[in-house]
C-alpha cells in the first residue's frame, strides 16, 4: 500500500501548482460575485458562479490527457512501467487522485452556490415540468455531472494512450478516438440498458428536453454507461501493459 | 567435464520493427547467470532495444524472451533492476526522497545498502534531482539500481556522457557488485575501454544483429587484442 501512496503523492506533486492556482482562482471568483449579490442582478451572479463547474469539467480533459503525457515527456514512464504493479493499479491511483479533485472542488462550489442561491434555484425548479424537490434535482444533476467528468477523464486518457501507437497525426487521432469512444459509450449505454432493467428506478422520467433526458437516466442506463466506461479503463490498462513502448 | 551453465536470460530470434524500421533482425542471446555480459555496438545497433525488450518495456515483433525463467512483465519487475539511459526520476524529488520512493515500491530494496553506496558515491541526499549534473544523476541511478537485492541488473549505457570521476565511481561500484557472482549484470556501453575489465561475455551488435560473441577472455586470446581494439576493428 505504501507504494501506491507514494504514487498518489507523486500525482499531487505533479499538479500542485495547478491546484494552488485553482483553489485561489475559484475562491476569488466565487467571493467576487457573492459580494455583488446585493448590487448586481442575482440571476447574473448566479450564472457567473456556475462557471467554476464548467472549468472543473474542462479540467478533466486536461488531467486525462496529461496524466500519462507528462510521464512520457519526463521519462518517468520508465519508473512506472518497471514497478512490480498491475497497470490497473497505476491507472487507478491516477484516476482516484484526479477524480477526488473533481469531486471535492465541484461539491464545494455546488454547496456554496446552493447556500447563496437557494431562492433563485427554487424558482427555477418550479418552472420545470418535474415533481421533484430542489435537493433531489441537485443530487441527481450532480450525479450526472460526476459521471460525465469520470467519462471524460477515462476516455481522454484512453485517447492519449491510443495515440502512442502511432508515429504521426497524434492530435487528430486522439481527438477522433475521444469522439468515437464517447459516441460508443452513449450508444452502447442505450443498447445495454435493457440488461439492467431489474435495477430499481432511481432517477427522473417523463421529461421532454434532451438535457433533462440525459440527466434523467434510469439506473439501468447509468449502470450500462459506467460499465462501458470501465471497458475503456481496462483498454487503457491493456494498452499500457501490452502495446505501448518507450 | 565443464559444468552446465545456468542461463539467466534467453533471447531467441528476436525481431523488432518500429514504425516500419527493422531495429532487431533475429537476435539470439544466451546470458549466463552470475556473470557480466556486455552488449557493445554503435548507435542504432539495437543494444538498447534488446535491453528494453528483456525488461518488458518494449514488446518484440517476434521471437521469445525469458529472463529468470519468466516472461518480461510485472512478475519479473521485482527481480529485475533496470538502469535506463534517460533520467527516469521525478525531478521534484531530492535524492533522499527518490530512495524512499524506490524503497516503498520494491520489497527487495536494501535501504542500508543504498545509504552505503550513496556515501561511497559522495552524494548529498538533500540535493534535488532537477539540480543534478549528468554525472551525479548517473550516480543516483546507480545507487537505486544496485541497492535492489535483484538477481538481474540491466543497464542501458550507464557510462554514457558522464564525467571521469563519476565513471570511476560507477565502475568501482559495479566491480564490487560483480565480486559476489550472485547477480547477473547485462549492460550496453560505448565506453568499452574503461569497462572491459568487468566483462565476462561480450556480444558485438551491429545493424540489429549479433556480429561476434564470445567470452571476453577468449575473444582477447583469439584476436590478440583488447575488447576496445576489437570493437574499433569490428565497427570501423
Amino acid at each position: 500500500m505504501s507504494g501506491l501512496w507514494e504514487l498518489f503523492k507523486q500525482e499531487l506533486r505533479a499538479i500542485f501548482l495547478l491546484l494552488i492556482i485553482l483553489v485561489v482562482g475559484v475562491a476569488v471568483w466565487h467571493s467576487l460575485f457573492i459580494f455583488q449579490l446585493e448590487i448586481w442582478r442575482i440571476e447574473f451572479t448566479f450564472i457567473l458562479n456556475l462557471i467554476p463547474l464548467v472549468i472543473y469539467f474542462c479540467l478533466m480533459f486536461y488531467l486525462g490527457w496529461k496524466s500519462f503525457q507528462r510521464e512520457w515527456e519526463n521519462n518517468t514512464i520508465y519508473s512506472l512501467l518497471l514497478l512490480p504493479k498491475f497497470t490497473g493499479e497505476l491507472l487507478g491511483v491516477k484516476l482516484l487522485f484526479n477524480f477526488a479533485i473533481y469531486f471535492l472542488f465541484s461539491l464545494a462550489s455546488l454547496l456554496l452556490i446552493y447556500y447563496f442561491y437557494e431562492g433563485i434555484m427554487l424558482e427555477g425548479v418550479a418552472l420545470l415540468p418535474l415533481d421533484f424537490e430542489l435537493r433531489e434535482v441537485l443530487v441527481r444533476g450532480y450525479l450526472a455531472y460526476i459521471v460525465l467528468g469520470l467519462k471524460v477523464y477515462i476516455l481522454t486518457q484512453f485517447a492519449y494512450l491510443f495515440t502512442k501507437l502511432f508515429a504521426e497525426f497524434r492530435i487528430f487521432i486522439g481527438l477522433s478516438t475521444f469522439i468515437i469512444s464517447s459516441y460508443l459509450v452513449i450508444w452502447g449505454g442505450e443498447i445495454l440498458a435493457p440488461l439492467f432493467t431489474w435495477l430499481p428506478e432511481l432517477l427522473f422520467s417523463n421529461s421532454s428536453s434532451l438535457y433533462w433526458q440525459w440527466i434523467s437516466q434510469d439506473l439501468a442506463r447509468l449502470t450500462a454507461t459506467l460499465g462501458l466506461i470501465s471497458v475503456f479503463f481496462i483498454g487503457s490498462s491493456l494498452l499500457l501493459r501490452n502495446l505501448l513502448e518507450i | 567435464m565443464e559444468a552446465e551453465k545456468e542461463i539467466a536470460v534467453k533471447v531467441d530470434k528476436l525481431r523488432k520493427k518500429y514504425y516500419g524500421d527493422q531495429v532487431l533482425k533475429g537476435v539470439t542471446l544466451e546470458i549466463e547467470a552470475g556473470k557480466v555480459t556486455a552488449l557493445v555496438g554503435p548507435n542504432g545497433s539495437g543494444k538498447s532495444t534488446a535491453l528494453k525488450v528483456m525488461a518488458g518495456l518494449i514488446r518484440p515483433s517476434s521471437g521469445k524472451v525469458r529472463a529468470l525463467g519468466k516472461k518480461p512483465g510485472r512478475k519479473l519487475n521485482n527481480e529485475l533492476a533496470f538502469f535506463p539511459e534517460k533520467n527516469h526520476l521525478y525531478n521534484w524529488m531530492s535524492i533522499e526522497k527518490a530512495i524512499t520512493f524506490f524503497n516503498r515500491q520494491y520489497s527487495n530494496f536494501d535501504l542500508d545498502k543504498a545509504e552505503g553506496i550513496m556515501y561511497f558515491m559522495n552524494l548529498d541526499p538533500r540535493l534535488k534531482i532537477s539540480n543534478l549534473s549528468r554525472g551525479l544523476l548517473a550516480r543516483v541511478k546507480m545507487v537505486l539500481t544496485l541497492a535492489r537485492r535483484a538477481p538481474l541488473l540491466i543497464m542501458d549505457e550507464p557510462l554514457a556522457g558522464i564525467d571521469p570521476q563519476s565513471r570511476a565511481k560507477i565502475l568501482k561500484s559495479l566491480d564490487n557488485e560483480c565480486q559476489s557472482g550472485e547477480k547477473t549484470i547485462i549492460l550496453s556501453t560505448h565506453e568499452v575501454f574503461e569497462a572491459e575489465k568487468l566483462f565476462n561475455y561480450v556480444f558485438f551488435m551491429e545493424d540489429g544483429k549479433v556480429k561476434i560473441e564470445g567470452s571476453a577472455d577468449e575473444l582477447r586470446a583469439q584476436y590478440q587484442e583488447s575488447i576496445q581494439d576489437l570493437a574499433e576493428e569490428v565497427f570501423k
